[in-house]
């Protein structure tokens, strides 16, 4: 961290972004501070939004869903009673992330906005993301890097909450120069093969205000678990997000994210295609679980994650089942 | 000695409200008016000839101080037990850790973007990563003389003979990571010179004497010039020796240079880059065996990684030897044991100090041969165990208690050993989604440095005009309790109650070299030291107490704060401590006394390895209980029993504490902890990428404490600190195959290898590459 920054706290969204233009937004600051301290990013200014009361409402409202402000905690989602009993899966993202010191501070808006864990990309190397002309990992150390949607970059996407959100179908409200706009988490994301520079379709300026996640229809379950090498403070090796519909013994409707395979929170088409009409017994277990990752290409040393995942998908099947 | 006031007793520990409410002054904590702060440039290849440091830039940036070289350190610039290491890289860079030059500036930021500007002309030379490599006859040289640096034998009785005799061979490979110590608090020093042209340097160092001499060497001043005083210590497990001593000789450096206070502080990163860390082995076991189950044979070799620079590599590698067939009889042994330099981070000492690396093979290799000749873990060890007399294998007849048969059955009975293990075994637990293992293991260890080094220690025992009394040892420290052992001991002797005792910051004018705080020798040697100086000011009190009473000095007792006339029959109070202190001050008998405790002699023959290693050992088992989850491989610790013979637990609470951080520590060596590098760039440089237990993945932990009081220790006590932590790693693998029936030889046991049976990581080790970071 070698170079001075202003720090301001803005009274009103409206402010906010006209500032957060030539600067960065800063909420929780545990991601920021770790890309300041590492050199990767080199802000001038720190927009400062917790004093915008706007951005941490947790909201229900009949027909029209949840909406969760921005700026609310990991330890808030996490302990949310509420969210416990009819959206388990952001609960359970929420509270699977970082460490509980980390949760307390950590905001849902900026875990949406983390920047990879990548060695190369965190360590002092002119990487591909970083403005450079290669990928390190490519032939490097990968044990911890994509398996699918790799394509000069290698980087994993490391948001618990945006594998939750995307199962669940999640939108985005996001305040900027130009407005607001309201956009499906699914098309937040960026491929290296689109820009490998960045990691979101954010624009200098703008914000997440909030989250949308649409109501869950009757017979819905949604469920996140996370493989990661120790119990807390880790981030997913692999993770699995389901938001499934089940009736008579088979599923309805509904979607399942993975997190840790790819550049992005994953939408795995195959996977997703076979749920609807399987039936939840041991056949279509199987047969859901590997349809997944079909089109996965492994790097040298990253191919468990590919029978790591069609595992996980079971447990979670079963536990739907049961 | 059936009654003790103080001693065994679970008394809080003498620190822990410092600790706990943010009292006690680390290293970083100190600062000065006017003070500077350092930077450091590092090496940009693992292996390189440096052709010219320019430091012109730097030296133009506002508000530095001064920038230094190789060629400005006026006195040693090498130091170390082979003295390679350098505190600023000379001629070559040999690792990435290497620093070539210093910066003082008025603030760190403005320090680091001097160093940020320094430029250094290199010759990249072909580097070596791997050990055995590094042995081959066409290995890159790293220093000169050859890459190796030792190599110790052991050789008793006919290793072909015992071979021939054999009913059957087992002999397998395996392979120990690098691991990081991560004490908690990163190593910081603050240096000033003081007015009598002399240095004073408040640091972290675990090894505060040795520090000393490298300062005083570097500086070119004599020893009585600088002085060294040990901040409180946040964790160090053998980590803070040369390490921190490098960080503290380096701020030394500037300060004399500019004459100013200078603070020197590793960042995490900064920390994990530069450090030594734990060896990596690779060991090859070969054992002859006979369908009884006993041993016939041992052929042992094993290679350990040392990295750039020597360090403690000879010692540690020598613990190794001395105990690479473990507390087990053999009549035939050939045991070699090399340590390589490569261009990785150097490697030395870490809590274990050789022991875990051999341990996890030993153990590995004993539950194999419980397989084949079809008995449980513990019936093949109850069978090979050393009993009392027993002979090891370099040829030293064990005259103390050997306690290994009772600690073996202690940690069986505790953990319900014998049936879940049959019970876990069996298809029925094997074929599960989650099956469960349990796994045992043993250990033996030679006490304190035994011949690889002189062993005395000292301490300081001053009873004050008022009866309070302060206590300085040479022996520190780090987190261990060691002051409230040595607390205890005192106030035993004394007889007066804890509180009454102050310790003094350790400072090297203070007390006598009394060597380093390492092979968990602080009960036995600094106790022991505690207990004669405190015995000696003692001496002093009844020779007064005598004449002042008329009384006999053989009958004069001291406890509960007083001094009592035990005349056989009857006991009576005779004053309290403080007014028999005052008696003794007002006739001209000052209460101020040293102890020194030096030990048995133990010998050595390099040639045959033969000889008493040590002079006395411990020992402990444990079990560890898991559950495996086989469609992901993860590994869930559920239960951990930990035994162990400290000869006398001095505290009970404090042997617990030894025991349970022991157990996480070595659990955490056992199933996640590396220390990764890529071809010398160290890639885990912070705890999000570098695994170590959390609270959250720590078994439930029951710790066993055996009293089977020992000669030579003070009131009997001999050592917990090192046994807790070295046998837990086979403890865990030895479940992993109860539970799965595959066998982990290569540590760590994380996911990949329980899942895969395999490591995903190719040898890093691959053939030597000339490499170098990407600039920025």
């Amino acid at each position: 961290m070698n170079q001075q920054f202003e720090y301001i706290n803005p009274q009103s969204l409206d402010e906010a972004v006209k500032l957060a233009g030539q600067g960065s937004v800063y909420a929780g600051g545990t991601d920021l501070l770790g890309l300041m301290k590492n050199d990767i990013a080199h802000p001038q200014r720190l927009v400062n939004l917790k004093a915008l009361p706007e951005l941490k409402a947790v909201e229900r409202q009949k027909g029209k869903g949840l909406r969760l402000g921005a700026l609310v905690t990991l330890n808030e989602l996490a302990e949310n009673e509420m969210l416990q009993k009819d959206f388990p899966a952001i609960s359970q993202a929420a509270g699977s992330a970082a460490s509980p010191q980390l949760r307390n501070v950590g905001t849902l808006g900026g875990n949406l906005c983390q920047r990879p864990r990548c060695w190369y990309f965190r360590g002092d190397f002119d990487c591909l993301r970083k403005g450079g002309a290669t990928c390190f990992a490519m032939d490097g150390e990968n044990k911890y890097h994509c398996v699918v949607g790799g394509d000069g970059c290698y980087i994993v996407h490391p948001s618990d909450m945006a594998v939750a959100l995307l199962a669940l179908e999640a939108k985005l409200e996001i305040y900027g120069p130009g407005g607001q706009r309201l956009l499906p988490i699914s098309h937040f994301y960026v491929l290296p093969e689109d820009d490998p520079t960045v990691e979101t379709v954010l624009q200098p300026g703008e914000i997440i205000t909030s989250v949308i996640v649409p109501e869950q229809p009757v017979g819905s379950r949604s469920v996140f678990v996370k493989f990661r090498e120790r119990s807390a403070w880790d981030f997913a090796v692999v993770s699995v997000a389901a938001a499934l519909q089940v009736q008579n013994g088979a599923i309805s409707g509904g979607k399942i994210a993975l997190g840790g395979v790819a550049p992005v929170p994953w939408l795995d088409k195959k996977l997703n295609n076979t749920l609807a009409g399987t039936a939840l017994d041991e056949n279509g277990i199987n047969k859901i679980a590997a349809s997944a990752l079909t089109d996965a290409e492994p790097l040298e040393q990253n191919g468990y994650k590919v029978i790591l995942a069609r595992n996980m998908i079971k447990g979670v099947l079963q536990s739907l089942a049961g | 000695m059936s009654s003790f006031n103080i001693i065994g007793k679970r008394e809080p520990r003498v620190d822990a409200l410092g600790k706990v409410t943010g009292a006690a002054k680390y290293a970083d904590d100190y600062n000065l008016p006017h003070q500077l702060h350092g930077a450091v440039k590092y090496a940009e290849y693992p292996h390189a000839e440096i052709l010219s440091i320019d430091t012109s830039e730097a030296e133009k940036v506002p508000g530095v101080e001064a920038v230094l070289t190789y060629k400005d350190v006026p006195g040693a610039n090498h130091f170390g037990l082979i003295p390679n290491i350098r505190i600023l890289a000379d001629d070559h860079t040999r690792y990435l850790g290497d620093v070539v030059a210093v910066v003082a500036a008025v603030d760190r930021r403005t320090a680091q973007k001097a160093a940020d500007l320094i430029k250094v002309k290199y010759r990249e030379l072909l580097a070596v990563f791997d050990p055995e490599e590094a042995l081959e006859e066409n290995a890159p040289v790293i220093h000169e003389g050859g890459n190796e640096i030792v190599h110790h034998k052991v050789r008793k009785g006919d290793v072909a003979a015992g071979f021939e005799e054999a009913d059957f061979i087992i002999e397998k490979t395996f392979k120990t990571q690098p691991i990081e110590h991560a004490y908690l608090e990163p190593e910081a020093a603050l240096v000033y010179p003081d007015e009598h042209d002399g240095f004073t340097v408040i640091g972290c160092m675990q090894n505060f004497y040795t520090s000393h001499k490298v300062i005083a060497a570097a500086l070119g001043l004599p020893l009585n010039k600088v002085q060294i005083i040990q901040s409180t210590m946040g964790g160090s497990f053998g980590g803070k020796d040369e390490a921190a001593t490098l960080v503290a000789v380096r701020a030394a450096l500037l300060a004399q240079k500019t004459g100013r206070p200078v603070k020197m502080l590793s960042t995490r990163e900064d920390s994990i880059r530069q450090s030594y860390k734990r060896h990596a082995y690779k060991l090859y076991y070969k054992w002859g065996c006979k369908k009884d189950g006993t041993i016939a044979a041992m052929e042992i070799k094993a290679v350990a990684d040392g990295g750039a620079y020597a360090s403690m590599s000879p010692f540690v590698t020598w613990r190794s030897v001395v105990q690479a067939t473990g507390p087990y009889y053999c009549p035939n042994v050939k045991t070699d044991v090399y340590a390589a330099y490569t261009n990785n981070n150097f490697t030395g000492a870490m809590r274990g100090f050789g022991s875990p690396q051999v341990n996890f093979a030993i153990e590995s290799m004993m539950d194999e041969l419980a397989e084949r000749v079809g008995v449980s873990p513990l019936q093949i060890r109850l069978r090979n165990a050393f009993e009392d007399g027993a002979e090891t294998a370099t040829g030293q007849k064990l005259t103390h208690r050997v306690s290994l048969k009772e600690v073996l059955i202690k940690a069986a009975e505790a953990s319900d050993f014998e049936r879940k293990w049959r019970e876990y075994r069996s298809e029925a637990n094997r074929t599960k989604t989650f099956p469960k293992g349990i796994g045992l293991s043993c250990a033996y260890r030679g006490v304190s440095l035994g011949a690889e080094g002189v062993d005395a220690a000292s301490a300081v025992v001053y009873v004050q005009p008022d009866g309070s009394v302060t206590v300085s040892a040479g022996i520190i420290d780090m987190g261990q309790g060691a002051r409230t052992v040595m607390a205890q001991i005192v106030a035993e002797v004394l007889g007066i109650p804890l509180q009454r005792i102050h310790f003094l910051e350790p400072d090297s004018g203070r007390v006598a070299d009394s060597g380093p705080t390492v092979a968990s020798r602080g009960t036995i040697m600094g106790g022991g030291a505690a207990k004669i100086a405190a015995e000696n000011v003692r001496e002093i009190m009844k020779h007064t107490a005598a004449v002042v009473y008329s009384v006999s000095p053989a009958h004069l007792g001291f406890r509960d704060g007083k001094v009592w006339d035990d005349n056989g029959k009857s006991s009576r109070p005779l004053c309290t401590f403080e007014e028999l202190t005052a008696a003794c001050y007002a006739r001209g008998k000052p209460l101020f006394a040293s102890g020194v405790r030096h030990v048995a002699e133990t010998n050595w023959d390099e040639e045959t390895g033969q000889g008493n290693a040590y002079f006395t050992f411990v020992y402990g088992a444990n079990v560890a209980e898991v559950q495996v989850d086989s469609a992901t491989g993860q590994t869930e610790l559920l239960n951990f029993v930990s035994v162990h013979d400290v000869g006398r637990a001095i505290n009970k609470a404090t042997v617990e504490g030894q025991i349970y951080g022991g157990v996480a520590m070595g659990a955490g060596y056992g199933m996640m902890e590396e220390f990764i590098q890529e071809n010398g760039e160290a890639k885990t440089i912070n705890f999000d990428e570098y695994y170590i237990l959390t609270a959250m993945d720590v078994p439930k932990m029951k710790a066993v404490i055996v009293e089977n009081p020992d000669e030579h220790g003070p009131f009997g006590a001999k050592s917990v600190g090192e046994p807790a932590v070295e046998m837990a790693a086979p403890a865990v693998t030895n479940a992993i195959y109860n539970a799965t029936g595959r066998r982990v030889q290569n540590l760590p046991a994380n996911l990949e290898e329980v899942r895969l049976g395999q490591k995903l990581r190719r040898n890093v080790q691959r053939a030597s590459v000339a490499c170098k970071i990407e600039p920025k």
